[in-house]
C-alpha cells in the first residue's frame, strides 16, 4: 500500500515537473517576443496562439481539421501495424518466403517514401484514402521490422520444450512465439504512432481539402503563424495522449517483464 | 496361481523400457566436417529406473538425450521404447533441461499448466492439479507470481513440476541442477529423491557431478570422452530412501565414489 502511494506521489510529482517545464518554455517564448528578441511576424506568441486556439475551436473548424488527421493516422496505424504483424509472422515462420521476400522488403524500405506522397494523392484522390495509404505505409515497414526481428530472437530452448511437451505448431506459435513478439511489436507500434502522424500531415501538404497538415500549409501562404502554431500545439498533444495511451497498453501486456527500475543508487 | 502372479509382476519390472543399439551420431561442424559425437553405444533402461549417466563436459551427453528423446534422428543405430522404434516425440517423456524453460509471461500457476493446456485438459481439473503440485514444491504463495520474481532453486522447482504436471512415465533431466548453487542443489536433489520414491518415474538423468549421479541413482554410465563410447557401467546398491547429507559420510559411498572417480580422472585427463 505504502508503495503504492509513494508511486503514485512520484508520478505526480514527474507530471508536475513536465507541465512546469513546459510553461516555463512558453513564458520564455512569451518574454522574448516582448523584449523584442523574436519577432511575433514570424514566430507568434503563446497569448496569440492561446486566442487562435479559442478562435479555431469556436469556428468549428478545431474539431473538423482535428478529426480528419487523427482518422487519417489512427486508420493507418491500424492497417500497417496489422499488416505489418501479419506479414512479420508469415515471413518469420517460413524459410522460404522470408528468403524471397525479406531482401525485397527491405529494399523497398530504402526507398524515401514521403517521396510517394505526390503519387499517392494522385492515385488516390484528395480524400483521406490517399493519407490512410501513406501513413499505413510508413507504419508498415517499422512494425513489420520489428516482428519479424521479435520472431527470430524467441529463445530457442522455449520452443524446444514446448515442443517436447507435445504441442502442435499452432499451439507453439500462439503460446510461445505470440506472446514473446509481444514487446517488440509494441516497440514497432510506439515507433509507428508519430510515423503514421507524419503520414497524414505530409499527405496533406500534398494536395487535401482538409485536416491539420492542410490547414497549416494553408495558413504559411497567408503568413498566418499564429494558426501554424496551433495546429502544431494541437499535433503536439496528439502525440502526448496517443503515447499516454500506448505506455498503458504496454504496462498492461508487459507486466511479466523485470522492472528496469531497481531502486537508487549510489 | 499366486506364483504366477509374482513371476508377471517381476518380468514386469524387470522389463527393459528403452533400449539403445549401437547408436552413432555426428553433426557437421563449423568448418562443414563431420564430427563424430556418438560412436557406437548401447544400453538399456529397465522400467522405473533411475540411471545417471556421467561423462567429461562436451562428450555428447545432451545428443544422447536429445536422440533418446525424438528430438534428433540418429546417424545410425536405434532406439527402441517399450520395444518400438522411436522415431518422433512422444508426449510419455518428459524432459527437463538445463536451461529452463519456464515461459516468462506466465504466473507459476499458468505455466505449471502449460503442459496440460496444451493437452487440453478442462481448466478446473488443470487448475485443481496445478495448485496441488505447487503446494507439493513447497512454493505455495508464489501462484502469481512471475518468473522473475523468483529465485535460481524455486524457478528450477517450477520447472520440474510444469513436467511431472502431465505425469509422463519417464522424466530425462539434462544437468537440471547444474547452474544452481550448493545448497539449493542439495534441496532439490532431495526433492527428486523424495518425488521419485513415491511416483517411481523412470529417470534418465545427465550430469557431470559424480557425487550427484552415485546420490541419486540405481545404476551410473560413465561415458569416454568424443567420439563417445560407455567405458563403465557401475550399480549402485546404496540403501534408499537416501539423503543427500548423510550419504556423503556413509563409507560404502565414499569407497564407491573414489572407485568410479579413478575410472573417469583417466578419461578427463588430458
Amino acid at each position: 500500500m505504502k508503495d503504492n502511494t509513494n508511486k503514485l506521489y512520484n508520478n505526480t510529482k514527474d507530471v508536475m515537473i513536465r507541465v512546469t517545464a513546459f510553461f516555463v518554455l512558453l513564458a520564455l517564448w512569451e518574454a522574448f517576443v516582448l523584449l523584442g528578441i523574436l519577432n511575433p511576424f514570424y514566430t507568434s506568441q503563446p497569448s496569440r496562439i492561446f486566442q487562435d486556439l479559442l478562435e479555431f475551436y469556436k469556428s468549428g473548424d478545431l474539431i473538423k481539421h482535428t478529426s480528419i488527421t487523427v482518422q487519417e493516422a489512427l486508420w493507418g496505424l491500424f492497417i500497417g501495424s496489422i499488416l505489418g504483424i501479419i506479414v512479420g509472422f508469415i515471413l518469420g515462420l517460413s524459410n522460404i518466403l522470408a528468403k524471397i521476400f525479406e531482401p525485397i522488403i527491405t529494399g523497398l524500405y530504402g526507398i524515401p517514401k514521403l517521396a510517394l506522397a505526390p503519387i499517392f494523392v494522385l492515385w488516390f484522390g484528395l480524400g483521406i484514402e490517399s493519407k490512410i495509404i501513406m501513413s499505413s505505409m510508413l507504419v508498415f515497414f517499422l512494425v513489420f521490422f520489428n516482428t519479424y526481428g521479435g520472431i527470430k530472437d524467441v529463445d530457442r530452448n522455449i520452443i524446444t520444450s514446448v515442443r517436447l511437451m507435445g504441442a502442435s505448431q499452432t499451439q507453439i506459435v500462439l503460446k510461445v512465439i505470440l506472446p514473446a513478439c509481444t514487446p517488440w511489436i509494441l516497440a514497432g507500434i510506439r515507433g509507428g504512432l508519430g510515423a503514421s502522424l507524419i503520414g497524414a500531415i505530409v499527405g496533406e501538404y500534398m494536395g487535401a481539402s482538409a485536416g491539420l497538415g492542410w490547414m497549416i500549409s494553408y495558413s504559411t501562404s497567408f503568413f498566418q503563424v499564429d494558426r501554424v502554431m496551433t495546429c502544431i500545439l494541437i499535433l503536439f498533444f496528439i502525440g502526448v495522449i496517443f503515447n499516454m495511451i500506448l505506455k498503458n497498453v504496454e504496462r498492461v501486456l508487459l507486466k511479466w517483464r523485470p522492472p528496469t527500475d531497481y531502486g537508487e543508487t549510489f | 496361481m499366486l506364483d504366477n502372479s509374482i513371476k508377471s509382476l517381476a518380468t514386469k519390472t524387470d522389463q527393459k523400457k528403452f533400449i539403445v543399439k549401437n547408436l552413432k551420431h555426428s553433426f557437421i561442424g563449423n568448418d562443414g566436417e563431420y564430427v563424430d559425437v556418438i560412436d557406437n553405444i548401447s544400453f538399456s533402461v529397465k522400467e522405473k529406473e533411475f540411471i545417471s549417466i556421467v561423462g567429461p563436459s562436451g562428450c555428447g551427453k545432451s545428443t544422447i538425450l536429445n536422440l533418446m528423446s525424438g528430438l534428433l534422428k540418429p546417424n545410425s543405430g536405434n532406439i527402441l521404447l517399450d520395444g518400438k522404434v522411436l522415431n518422433k516425440i512422444t508426449p510419455r517423456i518428459g524432459y527437463i533441461s538445463q536451461s529452463d524453460s519456464l515461459l516468462p509471461w506466465r504466473t507459476v500457476l499458468s505455466n505449471v499448466e502449460l503442459g496440460m493446456e496444451i493437452r487440453k485438459v478442462p481448466e478446473k481439473s488443470r487448475r485443481k492439479r496445478a495448485l496441488e503440485l505447487i503446494r507439493q514444491a513447497d512454493l505455495e504463495g508464489f501462484e502469481n507470481s512471475y518468473p522473475y520474481q523468483l529465485s535460481g532453486g524455486m524457478r528450477k522447482r517450477v520447472d520440474i513440476i510444469k513436467v511431472l504436471a502431465v505425469e509422463p512415465e519417464i522424466i530425462f533431466m539434462d544437468e537440471p541442477f547444474a547452474s544452481l548453487d550448493v545448497f539449493t542443489r542439495e534441496m532439490l536433489q532431495r526433492y527428486i529423491l523424495n518425488l521419485w520414491q513415491t511416483t517411481k518415474q523412470t529417470i534418465i538423468f545427465i550430469t557431470h557431478d559424480l557425487t550427484e549421479a552415485i546420490t541419486l541413482s540405481d545404476r551410473v554410465i560413465i561415458l569416454t570422452k568424443r567420439p563417445t563410447t560407455i567405458k563403465y557401467e557401475y550399480n549402485i546398491d546404496l540403501a534408499r530412501p537416501r539423503s543427500p547429507e548423510e550419504l556423503r559420510f556413509n563409507p560404502e559411498f565414499i569407497q564407491l565414489h573414489k572407485s568410479i572417480w579413478e575410472d573417469l580422472k583417466n578419461e578427463v585427463e588430458m
